[in-house]
């Protein structure tokens, strides 16, 4: 039930064209979960987090696809699943037709090199004993992509790349600026002439005028090497800067999915509309009015039945409690798990 | 014509740099009147962090004031008034200004006009203990920074208001429950005994808000107090905050890099870098009509929900 439930996000955009890059069916991610971590009640039996339950994306080559959720939505547990990180419970990872989970030796290799992640914060993924040159060179010649005594000038070629002066190549990275740093991690990540890129809150942490320096980095990347980008975010601004599809997780699920423009000027779930009324600024000075949205993201521990945003949603009704939502189609490519999806005014 | 709350002139903070002391924050002049909010808006390094901190002690050493002064009308006293939320004892001090609900300054330490009010720079230790939580607060965006882990939420709040309004204890207890309810947690007489590692991001920060407000102030220092949160829980916060604005007539002062919770809550707004105000005015002026290229830079890097790629949205 599950995978059907939220099967076919993402599909649509690539209809028609060749196999997808990357796909993914009916992903079940579960964490076990033991002792301290659980409400007193529950210790000691054992219990299960789920993270992401029954997930479906393909993003084809040179495509872009937002993935965008509140904290606890499963966002990060999706990337790490699309890059055979951590093994899901149930559903499949395939790249370029095969199935991840059986990829071994220069197959995997060949995942590892051509999909590439970015992380929040570059600080935690830079080695800080390695000057930028060593770091950003290093992925090259570990894949033999180049010849290791030609790193640093290879090196000095990625940071132009990524709009950074080659001289930075001798710097650390503390020495660096957050912005700086960022860079420095997609540098690392372009040097292995990757086919995708999944940045998993990779500007978050960025000032906004840094930010859209990288967001305008990821774009001509796309536009002149046709890297496709997997790109979670919170921020739906900057989602709406880079992506065509994008597709609204809440609690493991994918709850609307469609074309970015569509989706945020005519949302079809109300986990949807509750983000965009929740944007600040979109009211202006001081004005008292109530939150878009009541409450927070129940526990993973404790799904709510039935559809699982029905605790938070202005529009809930009995049969919300009870009857886990269908995919409801609501316009070209535009779909949405609600059971009044299809009744928009 | 009314004096304002809080007159800040020239302040200068200074951190150890390899050349010598060298400012972070660079000369920096506002008012906050009673009952309004002031943004802050900045990158990181602009200097709005430190400016805020200048202004109840708390520059972080070595860091430290080096000029300037900020005159504070409020007094320094209990704050007056009925609809606080403290249950007794709102007996305004003997050298205090008695505000009243409109947040008008009445006496104070019986100066004139213009110079009544005290400099919060150079105030001696022992004085802080009257001004901050009676009347200035503040609150930050980590809420670790605020909390105790080891005590619980229960007794972090009775012990403030116990010193605040100097309640015994069961009374002190009754006011932490109707102080948590105030900020909108639910089951609030439960809650009393969580520790904070027990409560989500947005429980801790609605706890923070009620330490906050605890001693009713006159002014709410609030350094990116929704910045780690998810924009939902950001919503519910700024919500709140206006609620409790409303209610307590306190002034804000609000620290962010985000230019849309700026844009939604503050009446003026300061645009701040590298230590400096570039700019400073109403949130209409400076947002819709910024006279330094920085601000417009600022505006233009906010990506727009509208800026779809793909070009124009569906059905226009």
């Amino acid at each position: 039930m599950a995978g059907a439930g939220s099967g076919g996000a993402g599909t649509d955009a690539v209809a028609g064209e060749s196999a997808p890059l990357l796909q993914a069916r009916a992903l079940v991610k579960r964490f076990a979960v033991t002792g301290a971590r659980l409400p007193a009640m529950r210790r000691g039996r054992a219990a299960a987090l789920t993270a992401l339950d029954g997930v479906s994306l393909a993003i084809g080559a040179g495509e872009a696809i937002g993935v965008v959720g509140e904290s606890g939505s499963g966002k990060s547990t999706l990337a790490k699943c699309l890059v055979a990180l951590l093994r899901p419970e149930a559903g499949t990872v395939s790249y370029s037709g095969a199935d991840v989970a059986g990829l071994r030796g220069p197959d995997l290799a060949r995942l590892r090199r051509d999909v590439q992640l970015i992380f929040q914060n570059p600080y935690a993924s830079l080695n800080p004993l390695i000057d930028v040159g060593e770091a950003v060179a290093e992925p090259a010649w570990v894949h033999r992509l180049i010849e290791r005594r030609v790193r640093r000038a290879h090196a000095a070629e990625l940071l132009q790349s990524v709009g950074l002066v080659p001289a930075l190549a001798h710097r650390r990275p503390h020495e660096l600026s957050g912005g700086q740093r960022q860079r420095v991690a997609i540098a690392r990540a372009l040097a292995v002439r990757p086919r995708l890129l999944i940045a998993d809150e990779a500007l978050s942490a960025l000032d906004v005028s840094v930010q859209a320096q990288v967001l305008e980095l990821l774009r001509e990347l796309r536009a002149q090497r046709g890297i496709g980008i997997l790109f979670i975010s919170h921020q739906l601004s900057v989602v709406a800067r880079i992506a065509d599809t994008v597709l609204i997780m809440y609690l493991g699920r994918i709850v609307e999915s469609g074309p970015t423009a569509r989706v945020f000027s005519e949302p079809a779930h109300p986990y949807t509309a509750g983000l965009l009324a929740a944007q600040p600024g979109r009211h202006r000075s001081g004005r008292r009015r109530a939150p878009a949205l009541k409450g927070e993201i129940p526990s993973p521990l404790a799904i709510p039945s039935g559809c699982r945003f029905r605790t938070r949603c202005p529009r809930a009704e009995a049969i919300c409690a009870s009857v886990d939502p269908p995919r409801v189609q609501s316009g070209p490519g535009h779909a949405a798990w609600c059971h009044f999806a299809g009744e928009q005014a | 014509m009314s004096v304002p709350l809080l007159r800040v002139r020239e302040l200068t903070v200074a951190f150890p740099g390899s050349e010598g002391e060298e400012p972070a924050v660079r000369g920096v002049s506002f008012d906050v009147r009673a009952g309004e909010t002031l943004g802050i808006l900045g990158e990181s390094g602009s200097g709005k962090t430190m400016s805020l901190r200048a202004l109840i002690g708390l520059v972080p050493a070595p860091g430290r004031v080096l000029a300037g002064e900020a005159l504070w009308t409020g007094g320094d006293g209990p704050r007056a008034g009925g609809d606080g939320p403290r249950a007794g004892g709102e007996v305004p001090s003997g050298d205090g200004g008695v505000r009243r609900g409109d947040g008008e300054v009445l006496g104070g330490d019986g100066g004139d006009s213009e110079r009544s009010g005290r400099d919060l720079l150079r105030m001696p230790k022992d004085a802080w203990r009257r001004v901050r939580g009676r009347q200035i607060a503040m609150v930050f965006q980590d809420p670790a920074e605020s909390l105790d882990p080891v005590f619980s939420i229960g007794d972090q709040l009775i012990e403030v208001l116990r010193q605040l309004a100097g309640l015994s204890r069961s009374a002190a207890r009754r006011e932490a429950v109707r102080l948590l309810e105030r900020v909108h947690i639910p089951a609030a007489e439960r809650r009393l005994g969580d520790y904070s590692h027990q409560l989500s991001g947005g429980m801790r920060q609605r706890v923070t808000l009620a330490l906050a407000i605890a001693g009713a102030p006159a002014l709410l220092l609030a350094d990116e107090p929704t910045t780690a949160l998810d924009v939902t829980i950001q919503d519910q916060i700024l919500s709140l905050l206006a609620e409790l604005q409303e209610e307590l007539g306190m002034a804000i002062v609000l620290v962010s890099h985000d230019l849309g919770v700026i844009a939604q809550c503050a009446d003026r707004v300061l645009v701040m870098r590298a230590g400096e105000v570039l700019e400073a005015g109403t949130v209409g002026d400076v947002l819709d009509s910024p006279r330094h290229p920085y601000t417009a830079e600022l505006l233009a890097a906010v990506p727009r929900m509208d800026a779809a790629p793909g070009g124009a949205r569906n059905g226009g």
